[in-house]
């Protein structure tokens, strides 16, 4: 039985090992992109894409299948796409485990959590209210699940958003590698 | 900017940039020494971050200096004028 934890403390370690390589990695891409202007503009890009998730639920119903399926592919790339290189350019504090932050970083993480979820709450009352007034309609479980889940993405996706709002531009000196003069 | 709520009245200041020009030492090298990341390290000498007292202990030993020397809530004198002004004496 001793054996068992040993293993997969190994395991989990050389795992960690492999995502701080990652991460490692991911810091040195994009380096025109690094600023907070260019993150802006990628939260505001990944909101449009959420807004169309959640207007793609919306008309559901009322339009035809293929406008759904037009705003909620829209959606999926508008949104989708910005998320990803956000993920890039926030760096461990989006996709790391708390054990690789530093104090920093935890302290931006808090926030950037606590905010996310603050708005996934409201967001998902927004969710019951839309449950409840389309309650008795035609498909209203399907309909109220594709809106449920346009809310969960929307929500998922503001710690990223906040992170990358918020964080000021890179500073070049950072990125001077260890052992060469400041 | 720190997230973290403090008085705009007690900042804490701190001589990073100079101690580190001083033995030649890169934001990634100090981070390395105290394990941190380089951007903590631009954002305490930028003073967008604060240190915690088991980072400012580490940075201390580092430089082997007493917490005062490399942290004050008062600005820091130069130092080539307080070099200055002690040989002076």
């Amino acid at each position: 039985m001793t054996a068992k934890p040993g293993r997969f403390a190994a395991y989990w370690e050389a795992q960690l090992g492999r995502i701080e390589q990652l991460e490692a990695k991911r810091a040195k891409k994009l380096p025109t992109w690094r600023t907070r202007k260019r993150r802006r503009q990628l939260v505001a890009l990944v909101m449009v894409g959420d807004l169309l998730l959640i207007a793609g639920a919306a008309v559901l119903r009322a339009q035809e299948q293929w406008v759904f399926a037009v705003l909620w592919f829209g959606g999926c790339v508008l949104g989708g796409v910005p998320h990803h290189l956000l993920r890039i350019l926030t760096g461990k504090m989006s996709s790391s485990f708390s054990r690789q932050l530093d104090e920093r970083e935890r302290e931006w993480r808090h926030r950037v959590t606590y905010v996310g979820y603050q708005t996934l709450a409201y967001l998902m009352i927004a969710g019951v209210i839309y449950l409840l007034v389309i309650a008795k309609q035609a498909d209203s479980a399907y309909r109220g699940a594709i809106m449920i889940t346009a809310l969960l993405i929307g929500g998922a996706t503001v710690p990223t958003g906040v992170l990358g709002w918020s964080l000021p531009d890179d500073d070049p000196e950072d990125f001077i590698a260890e052992g060469e003069a400041p | 900017m720190s997230p973290v709520r403090r008085g705009e009245e007690l900042p804490i200041h701190n001589r990073l940039p100079v101690l580190r020009a001083e033995r030649g030492l890169s934001r990634a090298a100090l981070a390395a020494a105290v394990e941190v990341n380089p951007q903590t390290i631009g954002a305490l000498e930028r003073g967008d971050h604060y240190p915690s007292l088991d980072l400012a202990f580490r940075i201390c030993a580092v430089f082997d200096l007493p917490v005062e020397a490399v942290f004050s809530r008062e600005p820091f004198t130069p130092l080539s004028t307080q070099v200055y002004r002690e040989g002076g004496k």
